[in-house]
């Protein structure tokens, strides 16, 4: 009985391989992505998995409400670990880790690398599941004056990994010059897996950190604290403790604070597992990340991704349902027949179910096959670092077994069910009881275009707010400016460094001009007793000047002024508004504590520029001069036509001058332009699933277009001989996909506006909704389909008509 | 107005061709009803298909309307259908997603008939072939003799100036028979339409006025 199924269905398959290659081509398209988006789902879940502890490894989070504004952030500060281990016993261990966007220059005798540090407690080995190489885990990070390194590390300086002994400088390292003597390596540890989101190159001593930063303040949030607690503890137990801790020892300090501020923060602790953190970072805003983790991501996209690549498999299912349904005309004889020799409906049900098997099976191995080919491309895409093996773990092969049922049933299911119901009477007496353009049929096929130009609209609406925002007029212009990070020396060095290059590049053309800024992020200013976040940014002379800024009033700093440099400010004209100043020259705030208890006074007036990504709404932007207050970074206007000599000459200058340091520089309007990464990234993954989703609604026209051809090809001869011309047969065949597709027009654009209005809403500055995107996508489609749809028609109606009439 | 010479159609048959219809010359007049004979496989078919500008004849000459058929364009063939032929066929051919008034009214739409036109055209046939309690049916829903009823008038109306018919009755049974047979010597009598028709049975053949007896692809 099997065999005769197999037979059957292998000969109906080959009879019918145009169709099978459909089918085959759209389900394989579909799988590879339902595949592709398993692995991505599946690696974003794996994050800090790996760790031995983890199902007991938290981190503590600190949740701050300052004037009924709350926020959590997922840090503490420096003493909170410490006072925690000490009084709550169900913490069998912890370690601090600070780093993550910290970065400092390392160097051999001969090498100079920007390397990302990490200051960890020498715990860091019991709490983490990072393998050494060489070197004792529990010791390696007691010594002050001791260093880990990566394996990666240890080749890049060294060409191999035994480098247990060897020495490394940090000139520049404010802690490294309190140390006074070379940093000795006493282990190797393995590269952080990639599912990692504690990443670093060198591990220090937290007390390495110590050195030249300590801190005892309870108030604090900017490291990242983990604890590993004995198994079976109760968390909101443990959280209680340490809320109750933090409340006695911190008391003299918040008084203290309110004292000053006028205002109290309520602080409360909490517990995150490490498993969490990946798709939930509670990065610490606004400042640079700290607190060990980076690579932080949100499950929004696990969630896009996949829902976009269920849509595009269930279109390539609506084609294999939608040809099996037209072309049950030619099971339907074989149907009729088995029945009436005694076939139960069960019988003909799972012999359907048992064909939509094979032919998944058959796109599945494509599918995995495409799925490995296409690794590489997808890692860059998706900015993932997935290895082909991890397509072979268990839990994917679960998930693709799953898959593969759940495909079967999705495409097999409703054309089984129904050509199994088939009566014997109505198939071998009755014709024209099933035709391709069955009600369901239709319908799914609304569905399926539906979505393609859903997914059409939305990528253009995408690619006009991707133009917008790389072509805006930012207020500024950042063409020609490279930034140089200079690294935290101490607060007057880089006054220094500033004159340095002052003098190395004065006689070189190509770099037009110089400034020096530092970025404060947002802080609190104060006018009265109006109090708001203002954007602070150090800047100095030419700062204006050099991006081309306009003045709205008032004038730019002058060397000559030495109230300039003690108290004035440039401020923007977000600024005035959020500070309600009318005469805004010679009026008078108060700045954030960093910057000193004195009034500042305003002496000119920006206009408002985007300092932040478009994302951000311009915020009140306070500008004090860089003199007074130091900061980190060098710009310099280079020469357009000599970008690379100037480059070249700075990096010259920067050797000179911080012989210990390691030369990055970066030109303004392409971290400009890093800043719409992710944006980036969806907008190329939104162009491709349309590619693929057109890709696919054609492919199953082209079936149903073959089919209903097939099935009218007396028709046709007929019209033919009574007169029809080839141009008249193509509309006739092309109208009825193209009434659907008016339908399925009028569903998405609806759909489609609502959900880029939505997206596009995330931005503060975004183009208004392009209408004209909606009548673009709606020629398309019409354009897609007869040409899918009138070629095949108008082969259809050029052939001899006699053929098909004589088949009779 | 119908005038074949020295036709002759072959198919490719591995690496020589097989003969059809070898050299046939024949003339047919305004008005006459002629009926073509011969056992099956004899070319029948095919020479009615390259008399009604269906197939091309592989050699020879062919002017229908005095007009070289090898010549016309494309769409002049077309015209020629829409305006002066007709065709009936032994399957009946109606068209199965169109009522019967629809499948009548066809050939109107193509020719271009404006729409009262059609209407009251429609309605003379239906009511000619006493059809107008059918006219909303498919054609599924009638039996073998009515469905070749209204291949008839569908053939008929747009009033063309010669009928093809291709064993217009061998689906049928006597009576059936001999109801298209009148209505065919009626049309050819009374509307003065040519008529020819390929047939098996020489009780049909004896309601024209020629025959014409085709052997092997010959000429008898
Ligand atoms: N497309 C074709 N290719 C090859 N041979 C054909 C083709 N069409 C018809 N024939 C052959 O031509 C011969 C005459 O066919 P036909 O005109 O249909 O005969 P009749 O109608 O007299 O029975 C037959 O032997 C048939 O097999
Ligand atoms: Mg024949």
């Amino acid at each position: 009985m099997f065999q005769t199924f197999l037979k059957i269905g292998l000969r109906h398959l080959w009879r019918t391989r145009i169709y099978a290659f459909i089918n085959i081509c759209g389900l394989a398209i579909g799988l590879t992505c339902v595949l592709l988006a398993s692995i991505y789902i599946t690696d974003e879940r794996s994050f800090d998995n790996f760790h031995k502890n983890s199902p007991n490894l938290y981190r503590i989070t600190t949740r701050t409400e300052t004037n009924g504004i709350a926020e959590t952030v997922g840090g503490t500060g420096q003493v909170q670990g410490p006072a925690f281990k000490a009084q709550v016993p169900e913490i069998q261990s912890y370690t601090r880790i600070m780093g993550g966007d910290i970065y400092g220059d390392v160097k051999t005798a001969d090498k100079v690398f920007q390397l990302q540090m990490l200051f960890v407690d020498s715990t860091f080995f019991d709490v983490f599941s990072f393998r050494m190489r060489s070197g004792n885990p529990a010791t390696a990070l007691l010594g002050n004056g001791s260093v880990v390194v990566t394996e990666k590390t240890a080749l890049k300086f060294f060409n191999r990994t035994d480098v247990i002994g060897e020495v490394l400088q940090m000139a520049g390292d404010p802690s490294a010059k309190r140390l006074g003597r070379p940093l000795v390596i006493t282990g190797v540890v393995e590269n952080p897996p990639s599912n990692s989101s504690i990443q670093f190159d060198l591990l220090f001593p937290f007390q390495f950190l110590q050195l030249s930063f300590e801190d005892n303040n309870w108030l604090n949030a900017y490291l990242g604290t983990f604890v590993v607690l004995k198994p079976g503890t109760d968390l909101p137990t443990v959280v209680r403790k340490f809320n109750q801790i933090a409340k006695i020892s911190s008391k003299d300090q918040l008084a203290a604070f309110e004292k000053e501020h006028a205002s109290m923060p309520k602080i409360s602790y909490d517990l995150q597992a490490i498993t969490d953190i990946h798709l939930n970072p509670q990065d610490i805003a606004d400042q640079n990340r700290e607190a060990g983790v980076i690579n932080g991501s949100k499950p929004i996209y696990s969630i896009l991704f996949l829902t976009v690549s269920g849509f595009i498999l269930f279109m390539a299912s609506i084609n294999f349902i939608n040809i099996s349904i037209a072309d049950s005309a030619r099971r339907a004889k074989e149907i009729g027949i088995r029945k009436v020799t005694g076939s139960r409906r069960r019988d003909i049900f799972l012999q359907f179910i048992g064909e939509s098997a094979f032919i998944s099976a058959i796109a599945f191995v494509f599918a995995f096959l495409t799925a490995l080919v296409l690794l590489p491309v997808f890692n860059q895409l998706s900015g993932k670092q997935i290895l082909p093996e991890s397509i072979f773990q268990p839990r994917m092969l679960v998930w693709s077994a799953a898959i593969l049922v759940f495909n079967t049933l999705l495409s097999g299911a409703y054309p089984a069910y129904l050509l199994s119901g088939l009566t014997p009477i109505k198939v071998l007496y009755e014709k024209g009881y099933l035709t391709g353009r069955s009600i369901s049929g239709r319908v799914l096929v609304v569905f399926q275009f539906a979505t393609a130009i859903t997914l059409g609209i939305a990528a253009l609406v995408f690619r006009e707010q991707m133009y917008f925002i790389q072509n805006k007029d930012l207020g500024y212009n950042p063409q020609e400016v490279v930034q140089v990070h200079i690294n935290n020396n101490g607060a007057n060095d880089v006054q220094s460094v500033k004159s340095g290059f002052e003098s190395e590049l004065r006689n070189k053309p190509q770099v037009r001009q110089l400034s020096l800024i530092g970025d404060f992020g947002y802080r609190q200013a104060r006018v009265g007793d109006r109090k708001f976040n203002s954007y602070y940014l150090t800047i100095d002379e030419h700062y204006l000047d050099m991006l081309e800024m306009k003045l709205k009033s008032g004038r730019n700093f002058s060397t000559l002024s030495q109230s300039d440099k003690k108290k004035g400010v440039i401020v923007n004209e977000a600024f005035l508004r959020a500070a309600n100043i009318e005469n805004p020259i010679g009026a008078t705030f108060f700045p954030d504590s960093h910057f000193g208890a004195q009034p500042l006074t305003i002496i000119g007036v920006v206009g408002n520029f985007h300092y932040n990504s478009l994302k951000e709404r311009i915020e009140p932007l306070v500008m004090p001069m860089s003199d007074q207050f130091g900061g980190g970074t060098l710009l310099f206007k280079t020469d357009r036509t000599n970008r690379q000599a100037a480059v070249s000459d700075i990096q010259h200058a920067f050797q000179q001058l911080l012989p210990d340091a390691a030369f990055t520089y970066y030109f303004l309007d392409d971290l400009n332009s890093q800043k719409y990464q992710q944006e980036k990234r969806l907008e190329k993954m939104i162009s491709f699933a349309t590619f693929i989703s057109v890709l696919i609604c054609c492919l199953g026209l082209f079936g149903l277009a073959h089919l209903s051809l097939m099935q009218r090809r007396k028709e046709t001869g007929i019209r033919l001989v009574l007169g029809a011309t080839v141009s008249e047969i193509v509309i006739l065949f092309s109208k009825h996909f193209i009434r659907l597709i008016a339908i399925a027009l009028m569903l998405a654009c609806p759909t489609a506006y609502f959900i880029m209005n939505f997206w596009l809403s995330d931005f503060a500055y975004h183009i208004p909704f392009p209408w004209w995107t909606l009548p673009c996508n709606g020629i398309l489609a019409i354009l897609f389909t007869f040409i899918t749809v009138g070629i095949q028609s108008a082969r259809a109606a050029a052939a001899n008509p006699v053929l098909a009439l004589r088949s009779e | 107005m119908i005038k074949l010479e020295k036709i002759s159609k072959y198919y490719p048959a591995g690496f020589g061709k097989t003969y059809v219809l070898r050299h046939i010359d024949l003339h047919i007049k305004e008005g006459e009803f002629v009926s073509i004979m011969g056992p099956s496989g004899s070319g029948k078919s095919t020479l009615l298909h390259i008399l009604g500008l269906l197939e091309e004849p592989s050699e020879g000459e062919y002017l229908f309307l005095d007009e070289p058929v090898q010549k016309l364009s494309e769409k002049k063939r077309t015209e020629l259908h829409r305006h002066h032929i007709g065709f009936v066929f032994q399957a009946y051919h109606l068209i199965d997603e169109l009522t019967v008034y629809e499948n009548i009214e066809t050939p109107l739409l193509y020719k271009g008939t404006g729409s009262s036109e059609r209407k009251s055209r429609v309605a003379e046939l239906l009511d000619r072939f006493n059809m107008v309690a059918k006219k909303d049916l498919f054609p599924h829903q009638l039996s073998g003799g009515q469905q070749q009823l209204v291949g008839v008038a569908r053939a008929i109306v747009h009033n063309p100036k010669v009928i093809f018919a291709d064993e217009p009755t061998g689906n049928l049974h006597s009576e059936q028979s001999i109801e298209i047979m009148e209505l065919f010597q009626k049309l050819n009598q009374e509307d003065k339409v040519t008529i020819v028709q390929v047939t098996h049975s020489e009780t049909n053949a004896g309601y024209g006025n020629r025959v014409v007896r085709l052997k092997d692809g010959w000429l008898a």
